[in-house]
C-alpha cells in the first residue's frame, strides 16, 4: 500500500469524522436542562430542596394576570396553601419534565406542638426599663396618614415579588431553606419550569472535528496528487494509441499519405525537393526549403525493422 | 440510497454518542436549614411595626378609633377609643404616647397559630418604655397590636432568644417552670383581688402596679364608707388572650390581659363624683353608683430559678368605660 493510498483512506476516514463531529456539534445538548410541567392550579409550591437542586438556575412560573412569588417557612407555606387550590413540585424525573402533584395539607398543625421545652441558646440583649416617676403620656403630635405600600404583603412572607404573566426567580437569590410559593392573584397558573445547569461531556466533539479536518486535508492532497498522475497516464495512453495507428503505413502517393503529410505540416502543401528546389531558390531567395518528409513522431523502439520493411 | 443510509447511520451514531454525554438528572438535593427560623424575622418586623404605628398615628391625629383596623385591634383599640373620647372631652394628655421606635423585639418561633410578637419601645417623655403585644390569629391574618403597658419603674426584662431564632411559645399549663404561666396569672389575679395582706403577696416581687391599685382601692373604699356605700374591685384574668414566651434562661415572660371592674355605690342621697378623665367616658349622668371598666395588661417574668420570685415587669390600668347606672 503506497503512501498515497494510505492518505486517501485517512482522508475518507477524516471526512467521516468531520461529518460526525459537525453533526454532533449541531445536535449538542444545551448546557442546561429546563424540565417543566403544566399547571392548572392557582398556586404552586417549590420546596427548598428543589430550589437547592438548581444552583445557578432559575425558576419560572407562567400564569394568567398578576403573579406573586413568596418565600416563607415550610410550615407557613403549607398552612397558607391548605386553603387554596395549590400544586406542589415533587421531583425532576427527566431533563424535560417535572412531577407536580396537588397539594395535600399535612395533618392539622397544632399550635401546642410548638410548645417544646427546648430553649434556643442565642439571646438578644435584655431590655432594661428606665425608671420613671410618672407614667403619664403626652399626645403624639406627629402623624402620617400615608398607607404602607407594603401592607399588602402578608406577614408570613419573608420576601414577595410580583410579575405580570410570568415570574422568573434566580435560585441563587432565594434564601436557602425557605419554600417558594407562587400564586396567580386573579387567575390560574399554566406552567412551571426549573432551569438547571448541567455539564455536557462534549469535550470530544471539537477534537473530532479537528482531527477529521486534518485527515480530510491529507486525503484531499492525496487525491489531487492522484489526479495529476492520471493526466500523465492519459498522455501515455494517447501516445500508445497513436503508435498503434501507425502500424499500417499509408500507400505511397495515396490520399492517406497526402492527408498525413498535410497534418504533419499544418496544412502547408509539400512538394518534392528534387523537382522544384532550384525553382524555389531562384524565385524566392532565402526561402527555406521544407523538410523532405512529413514530420513524424519519434519512432518507437522496434519500429526500425518495420520501417526497413516498408522501404524494402 | 446508500448515501442516505450512511448519513443516517452517522447521525444516529453521533446522537447515541451525545446521549451518552448528557449527564443524568440530578437527584433532588437536601437544602440547608434556614438561618432564620423565627416566625417573623427582621425584614418582616420592619414591615409590621411601621405599619402599626402609621395606622396608630393616623388614628391619633384624627382622634378616630375607626381608623384602627388592620394593625391595631382588641384591647388596644378599645383603650385608644376611650382616650380619643377623653381627648374630645378636653382631657389633657388623654392619648398616651407610644413611641414608634422599638429598642427590643421578641418574636415567636411557633409554626402554629396564634403567634405573638412583643416589642419594647423607647421611653416616652416622662414615662417608662412601653411593652406592646402583637398577635397573629391565623395564617391569613396580619400581626395586630392588641395590648400595651408601660414597664414597671426599675423592672428589667429578661434576656430573650434573638429575632433570628425566635422564642418558643409556651403553653400556659407547661410544667417546665417553677410555676406555670396559668398558675402565675391566677395567683396574681387572686392577689389583686384579695389585697396586699394576702399570702400571695410574698410570692411575687413588689411592683408599683398593684401598690397603686391597692392604694386606690383603699381610698375609694374609705370614700364609699363615708357615703355609707361600698367599693368593690372585680379582677378577672383573660386566659384565652394570655400568652407566654420562653426566655433565654428557660424562664417565661407571660402576657396576661385582665378585666377589672371597680364598682362604687353610695347611699343616702349622695352622688358619686369621678375625675374628669373618667367622667368623659360615662354613659349617662352620675348618680349614686358607678362601675368603672378597665382593661389591664400585665407582663410577668417567671424566672427559671425557683428561688427567684415572679415579678411584674410591665402593667397598665386602662379605663375604657364608665357605667353610671
Amino acid at each position: 500500500m503506497t503512501l498515497r493510498t494510505t492518505a486517501l483512506i485517512a482522508g475518507a476516514l477524516g471526512l467521516l469524522l468531520l461529518i460526525g463531529g459537525l453533526i454532533a456539534d449541531a445536535m449538542r445538548p444545551e448546557s442546561f436542562g429546563t424540565p417543566h410541567a403544566s399547571l392548572e392550579s392557582s398556586a404552586v409550591i417549590v420546596g427548598p430542596d428543589l430550589v437547592a437542586t438548581a444552583p445557578g438556575g432559575t425558576i419560572t412560573v407562567e400564569g394568567e394576570g398578576e403573579l406573586a412569588a413568596h418565600l416563607g417557612r415550610a410550615a407557613d407555606v403549607e398552612a397558607w396553601a391548605a386553603s387554596r387550590d395549590a400544586s406542589v413540585v415533587t421531583g425532576i424525573p427527566t431533563w424535560e419534565e417535572l412531577t407536580v402533584e396537588p397539594f395535600e395539607a399535612p395533618a392539622a398543625a397544632d399550635a401546642d406542638a410548638d410548645a417544646s421545652p427546648s430553649a434556643s441558646g442565642s439571646a438578644s440583649p435584655s431590655a432594661s426599663a428606665s425608671p420613671s416617676a410618672s407614667p403619664s403620656a403626652s399626645p403624639d403630635a406627629s402623624a402620617s396618614a400615608e398607607p404602607s405600600a407594603e401592607a399588602a404583603v402578608a406577614d408570613i412572607w419573608r420576601e414577595t415579588s410580583t410579575g405580570e404573566g410570568t415570574i422568573e426567580l434566580e435560585a441563587d437569590t432565594l434564601t436557602p431553606g425557605l419554600t417558594l410559593a407562587v400564586e396567580s392573584v386573579d387567575g390560574a397558573l399554566t406552567d412551571v419550569e426549573i432551569r438547571i445547569d448541567r455539564v455536557v461531556n462534549d469535550g470530544w466533539v471539537a477534537p473530532l472535528k479537528w482531527w477529521g479536518a486534518v485527515l480530510a486535508v491529507f486525503g484531499l492532497v492525496a487525491l489531487i496528487s492522484l489526479l495529476v498522475d492520471m493526466r500523465g497516464a492519459r498522455s501515455k495512453v494517447e501516445h500508445s494509441v497513436a503508435e498503434r495507428r501507425g502500424g499500417s503505413p499509408a500507400r505511397p502517393g495515396g490520399r492517406r499519405e497526402r492527408r498525413e503529410a498535410q497534418t504533419a505540416t499544418g496544412g502547408i502543401p509539400v512538394v518534392e525537393q528534387d523537382a522544384v528546389a532550384d525553382d524555389i531558390e531562384a524565385e524566392a531567395p532565402g526561402f527555406e526549403p521544407v523538410a523532405e518528409e512529413p514530420a513524424q513522431e519519434e519512432p518507437a523502439p522496434g519500429d526500425d525493422d518495420e520501417e526497413g520493411r516498408d522501404r524494402a | 440510497m446508500r448515501r442516505t443510509v450512511a448519513v443516517a447511520a452517522l447521525g444516529a451514531t453521533s446522537l447515541a454518542a451525545l446521549a451518552g454525554c448528557t449527564p443524568a438528572v440530578p437527584e433532588v438535593a437536601t437544602a440547608a436549614e434556614p438561618a432564620e427560623t423565627a416566625a417573623v424575622v427582621e425584614t418582616q418586623v420592619d414591615r409590621i411595626v411601621p405599619a402599626t404605628f402609621e395606622e396608630l398615628a393616623a388614628a391619633d391625629e384624627a382622634l378616630d378609633a375607626s381608623l384602627l383596623d388592620a394593625r391595631v385591634t382588641g384591647t388596644a383599640k378599645a383603650v385608644r377609643r376611650a382616650q380619643y373620647t377623653q381627648a374630645d372631652a378636653g382631657v389633657n394628655n388623654a392619648v398616651e404616647e407610644i413611641p414608634s421606635t422599638l429598642q427590643a423585639t421578641y418574636v415567636s418561633a411557633a409554626t402554629g397559630w396564634p403567634r405573638i410578637m412583643a416589642g419594647v419601645t423607647e421611653a416616652p417623655e416622662d414615662a417608662t418604655p412601653v411593652v406592646a403585644l402583637w398577635v397573629q390569629e391565623d395564617v391569613e391574618s396580619d400581626y395586630q397590636m392588641v395590648e400595651w403597658a408601660h414597664m414597671i419603674p426599675g423592672a428589667t426584662l429578661p434576656a430573650m432568644p434573638g429575632v433570628a431564632t425566635g422564642a418558643t411559645q409556651l403553653p400556659l399549663d407547661t410544667d417546665t417552670l417553677p410555676i406555670s404561666p396559668e398558675d402565675a396569672i391566677a395567683d396574681y389575679v387572686t392577689l389583686l383581688q384579695k389585697g396586699a395582706k394576702n399570702d400571695l403577696n410574698d410570692q411575687f416581687a413588689p411592683d408599683s402596679y398593684r401598690e397603686r391599685l391597692f392604694a386606690a382601692r383603699k381610698v375609694l373604699t374609705q370614700t364609699a364608707k363615708k357615703g355609707d356605700g361600698t367599693y368593690v374591685d372585680t379582677v378577672q384574668p383573660r386566659m384565652d388572650d394570655a400568652y407566654a414566651f420562653e426566655t433565654a434562661d428557660g424562664g417565661a415572660l407571660v402576657f396576661a390581659p385582665l378585666r377589672i371592674t371597680s364598682s362604687l355605690a353610695v347611699k343616702g342621697g349622695a352622688t358619686v363624683s369621678v375625675p374628669k378623665r373618667a367622667r368623659a367616658l360615662a354613659d349617662g349622668n352620675l348618680d349614686d353608683k358607678v362601675s368603672l371598666h378597665y382593661r389591664d395588661f400585665v407582663v410577668i417574668h417567671i424566672p427559671a430559678d425557683a428561688e427567684e420570685q415572679p415579678a411584674v415587669v410591665a402593667a397598665d390600668h386602662h379605663l375604657i368605660r364608665l357605667d353610671a347606672k
